[in-house]
């Protein structure tokens, strides 16, 4: 058995809250391979989003534990300085979009200055990354011109396969996608699961897909997750699961 | 084009309210207060008649002959001899044509002592600026700065000390910290002979007070002369920061506080972008037109409630000591003199507001269209 | 997480948490805390000044033994003792004797004399009319003796008014100028037009007037022509010294003791404050209510006044009416809040229009329920929160701009109730 991509060990996150704390993610472990994606499902509430923030380390003020190991590519991400994972694994190596991702645009930046901001940061120029932002949205069946609106100029649909073309931009070896396609009617949504199945062939993309919809999850995923109260109640292969559930979650 | 109509119409309805301002005050001076004007021109027909006494001889009755005939001419020229509806559009006329007639001054004020009421608020235009845009704009950057620094420490020590400060000087009138103002840096600092103490007031040394009357783009040619007008700024500058960079800070504080928790600030840290372009592109920039929004409604307060009185108390020659000159200081209230400060302050008002939302729409995107 | 749903938002905030955020906030809490005070101190000034205050104030007699611009009392207590205070002499020995058909009546008293400055001056008060409007006026003499041994004799004064001045009388300058060259040998120490009664208190040191400190022993003798002995009582006796600092507050120009014209200004302050509030969430509330219930034109046509009175310079139209209709400050405060409701209306009317549309207020609609109904069970309980945060925010608001307008000399400042506003810089409190 070779070394996994991404390997979570006993993750926890914390939360304080006026009625005490809350443990949305509570001793959580699993591991990833490059190219495979992993679906995390569960109820509302069970922690999802929260393990996604965790690996990318975005969280809320409110939190006061967190704790466990990240390993990435063999190398511990969840305790280095803030500003060493900012530079070398955020986005770069883990990117994500998030949950409800229609609100993550900046209403008063141009789509294409929001896409190309990360690259000129690194240095890149800026009629390069503009064409890398073009193909990017090209990719994801938007039309190249995009890169000239405002995000109010688009539809929610429009926004999250924008956020989606950001995400895949940066080459990431991880893309955390947190209910991608939420929002969306069963065409649009079929469009971009064609789409991620797509670019992880292209890219050799590893996903962690989370998401309430077993079957949708089933589609796309190697293997298969379940998340309850802050912990991972079953791991296993998507057949497995999916044919053969043992948690009344995933029975339901 | 869309953006375009949408300017015409705000500049329309910004017109229709300079209107609607100019008209209540003409009907008010040319109906209800007509009586004032009438007593006014009973004096400075007296004056006049005292003047002629001085230099010839006439008897009682050229004297009367004389009085009819000047009150009616005073009449004819302030339009009292026409009915008030007339009257009323003769005055607008003249508001709008900028021919607002002759002050009554003190002659005391230099050289603008009885002279056209369009000069005497020109001169003063200057002052008001300097103080006002200064002392407007430095505050908004100060406190907004200490207010987004405050946000980003929320909850520290220094955060809650920024919001106490900002609760006390909402609370302190600006003519008040100027009054201690004067009394600790000025008149007691002298009695305690310290070698630097600062004026009493005025808005620059009576050498070139009269130059600054005249021609106040001359004296920043002068170097002597623009220093002076800056130390003689200093104090009024000071009060109007302590006293309005608390409430920006405030302000700015709440509207950072609101925005970093939007999901598009989240997404930008999660795109690995460095702190200080988060900050600055991610929620000082969507910030900027619910700043501007509140500058805007703000403005009028700003001015007329501090900066007004506070050039009073610090004897700046600027709109606001106009006003209280032409309010207080004459026997009567200097009419000309106040009517046309309110048309002209109103007209100011009006075209800051127009700038301010041309501004806004440009920094909004989801308004251009 | 339950999914966000679309509400109405400030800076992104609902007017609920605005409410809460304030009041748990420290603006929020000197806000609340000042409006408190404000209460307190109106009610303990109302509770101890006499009824008919505004009258006393505008009474020159009633302030006339205080000192004029006069800086607090308590300023001695940091620099040390500099200025003489306000003393009114309480412990004077009063013995009356009747010879010759006159009556002589002799005060002692003690002063300690420790501070740089003197005092100002020294009046004899006689509380009886009867007294020093005889034909033939009672006269006083005095001697003071001072704690270098010497003596000064002052008088005989003759006491024809309530309050005799001591030092401005020409004969007790005169006494002093003399004193002073018999002693010293210099001539003329009082100048002309001052008063002769801080150079009692001075000595010449090395050709020098310094401060004589140490006890001084005042007496006074009074010579009434008459025989009866009840003619002057000790009621009706007041000695006061004059001080060169006084109260809380220290005083103005006509000797007003600004700390109570402060205390009587709170009741002012605050009745103003709450009229002008009340105003605007009336207007405020009454709008909003209505443009938020009733859509289409009725609430369009309140929008575009609501936009517009947001917009009116009202300042300069406040300046311009006061001075053509010679306003009060009661007309003033009126007019400012009939043109500030704007903003709380646009903010009131949001709020219902959200409330009528919730999902449970249109199923309660289905459901057959009357306007009123919802009116009273839903939209007044969420509101009413905001409507005290208006008021709080308001008064202090109202009270700022009042002591801005009293500054600039509008609106009938010295008439109204009275008291000077313009001495009562009482905005202070907020
Ligand atoms: N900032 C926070 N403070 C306190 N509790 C929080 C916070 N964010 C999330 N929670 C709580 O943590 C738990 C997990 O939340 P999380 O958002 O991870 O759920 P989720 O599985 O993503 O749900 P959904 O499918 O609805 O998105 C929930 O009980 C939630 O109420
Ligand atoms: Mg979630």
């Amino acid at each position: 058995m070779g070394m996994a991509l991404l390997e979570v060990r006993n993750a926890r996150l914390y939360y304080a809250t006026t009625k005490g704390i809350v443990k949305a993610v509570d001793n959580v472990s699993f591991e990833l391979n490059e190219g495979e994606t992993l679906a995390v499902v569960g109820e509302s509430g069970s922690g999802k989003s929260t393990l996604a923030k965790l690996l990318v380390r975005v969280w809320e003020r409110n939190v006061t534990l967190v704790d466990g190991e990240v390993y990435l590519d063999g190398k511990e991400i969840l305790h280095i300085p803030e500003e060493e994972f900012r530079k070398e694994i955020r986005w770069k190596k883990i990117a994500m979009v998030p949950q409800a991702s229609m609100n993550a645009l900046n209403p008063v930046i141009k789509i294409g200055d929001q896409m190309i901001e990360p690259l000129l940061l690194q240095g890149t120029n800026k009629d390069e990354a503009l064409k890398m932002a073009m193909d990017a949205l090209e990719s994801v069946g938007l039309p190249r011109d995009l890169v000239n609106r405002y995000p109010h100029q688009l539809s929610g649909g429009m926004k999250q396969r924008v956020i989606i073309a950001m995400s895949i931009m940066a080459h990431p070896k991880v893309v955390i996608l947190d209910e991608p396609t939420s929002a969306l009617d069963v065409i649009t949504q079929a469009n971009i699961m064609n789409l991620l199945k797509k670019l992880k062939w292209e890219y050799k993309l590893s996903y962690i897909f989370v998401t309430h919809d077993l079957a949708l999850a089933s589609e796309l995923a190697d293997s298969i997750a379940i998340m309850y109260a802050g912990k991972m109640v079953e791991i296993g292969g998507a057949e497995d699961i999916y044919g053969n559930p043992s948690h009344p979650y995933t029975q339901a | 084009m869309g953006l375009a109509r949408t300017l015409a119409v705000r500049a329309a309805t910004l017109v229709v309210l300079l209107f609607i301002v100019l008209f209540v005050i003409s009907f008010a001076l040319a109906g209800p207060a007509s009586k004032i004007l009438k007593d006014e021109i009973m004096m400075e027909t007296k004056s006049i008649i005292r003047q002629l006494m001085l230099h010839g001889h006439y008897n009682s009755t050229q004297i009367q002959q004389l009085q009819t005939q000047i009150v009616t001419e005073l009449e004819n020229a302030y339009g009292l001899n026409k009915p008030p509806a007339i009257r009323t559009l003769y005055i607008m006329y003249n508001m709008i044509v900028f021919n607002w007639g002759y002050a009554y001054f003190p002659s005391e004020y230099g050289n603008v002592g009885g002279g056209k009421v369009v000069d005497i608020i020109l001169s003063a235009l200057p002052g008001t600026i300097l103080l006002d845009t200064f002392g407007i704009l430095l505050s908004a950057f100060i406190g907004i700065e200490i207010g987004l620094r405050s946000a980003l420490k929320y909850g520290s020590k220094s955060d809650r000390a920024v919001m106490y400060y900002a609760a006390l000087s909402n609370g302190i009138p600006q003519w008040w910290l100027g009054i201690v103002m004067l009394l600790v840096f000025s008149f007691y600092l002298a009695q305690i002979h310290s070698p630097i103490y600062f004026p009493t007031g005025g808005i620059i040394s009576p050498r070139y007070y009269e130059l600054w009357l005249t021609d106040p783009i001359k004296v920043f040619a002068i170097p002597q002369a623009a220093l002076d007008l800056l130390w003689h700024l200093i104090l009024p500058l000071v009060t109007v920061l302590i006293i309005n960079i608390g409430g920006w800070a405030y302000f700015a504080r709440t509207v950072v506080l609101n925005i970093s928790q939007e999901d598009f600030v989240t997404f930008a840290k999660i795109k690995g972008l460095p702190e200080g372009h988060v900050v600055n592109r991610y929620i000082l920039r969507p910030a900027a037109p619910s700043i501007l929004t509140s500058v805007f409604i703000t403005i009028p307060f700003i001015i007329f409630g501090g900066f007004l009185v506070t050039e009073m108390v610090f004897h700046w020659w600027g709109l606001g000591y106009v006003y209280n000159i032409a309010i207080v200081q004459s026997p009567t209230p200097d009419l000309p003199v106040v009517v046309a400060l309110t048309y002209a302050s109103t007209l100011l008002y009006i075209v800051i507001i127009f700038i301010m939302e041309i501004v806004y729409i440009m920094l909004d995107p989801r308004l251009r269209e | 997480m339950a999914r966000k749903q679309r509400e109405f938002r400030i800076l992104g905030m609902t007017p609920s948490e605005i409410v809460r955020e304030f009041f748990s906030s420290g603006t929020g809490k000197v806000a609340a805390a000042l409006f408190i005070v404000l209460i307190v101190v109106s009610v303990y000034a109302l509770v101890t000044l006499p009824p008919n205050f505004a009258r006393v104030w505008n009474n020159p007699k009633y302030w006339q033994l205080n000192p004029q611009y006069a800086p607090p009392a308590w300023i001695d207590s940091i620099m040390g003792p500099v200025y003489s205070p306000q003393i009114y002499v309480n412990d004077y020995t009063f013995t009356v004797q009747h010879q010759d058909g006159v009556t002589y009546i002799t005060v002692t008293f003690n002063v300690n004399y420790e501070y740089d400055k003197p005092w100002n001056e020294i009046f004899i008060v006689i509380n009886n009319p009867a007294i020093y409007s005889m034909s033939q006026p009672p006269v006083v003499s005095i001697t003071i003796y001072r704690p270098d041994g010497s003596k000064i004799t002052l008088g005989p004064l003759p006491i024809n008014t309530r309050v005799t001045t001591l030092g401005v009388s020409p004969e007790v300058v005169s006494q002093v100028n003399l004193f002073y060259s018999e002693e010293y040998h210099i001539s003329d120490v009082v100048p002309t037009g001052s008063s002769a009664t801080p150079y009692l208190f001075y000595t010449v040191d090395d050709g020098k007037l310094v401060p004589l400190k140490g006890p001084y022993r005042f007496t006074m003798v009074f010579y009434v022509f008459s025989q009866n002995s009840s003619v002057i009582n000790r009621k009706d006796l007041e000695i006061v010294l004059q001080g060169q600092i006084y109260g809380l507050m220290g005083t103005d120009n006509e000797g007003h003791d600004l700390w109570l014209g402060l205390l009587a200004g709170f009741p002012i302050d605050l009745a103003v404050g709450l009229l002008s509030a009340l105003i605007i969430v009336v207007i405020a509330v009454i709008i909003g209510i209505v443009a938020g219930f009733y859509s289409g034109l009725i609430d369009e046509a309140l929008m575009r006044l609501t936009d517009f009175v947001i917009l009116l310079p009202a300042f300069p139209l406040l300046i311009v009416f006061s001075v053509l209709f010679g306003w009060s400050i009661w007309d003033a405060v009126i007019f400012l809040a009939i043109v500030s409701w704007g903003a709380s209306a646009r903010i009131i009317r949001a709020m219902i229009m959200q409330i009528r549309n919730a999902q449970y207020i249109e199923s309660a609609v289905i459901a057959g329920a009357s306007r009123m109904w919802i009116l009273r069970n839903h939209i007044l309980p969420q509101i009413i929160p905001f409507i005290l945060y208006l008021l709080v925010t308001n008064v202090p608001g109202a009270i700022l701009t009042l002591s801005s307008i009293n500054f600039l000399g509008l609106a009938g400042s010295d008439t109204q109730h009275g008291v000077h506003y313009s001495t009562t810089p009482m905005s202070l409190a907020h």
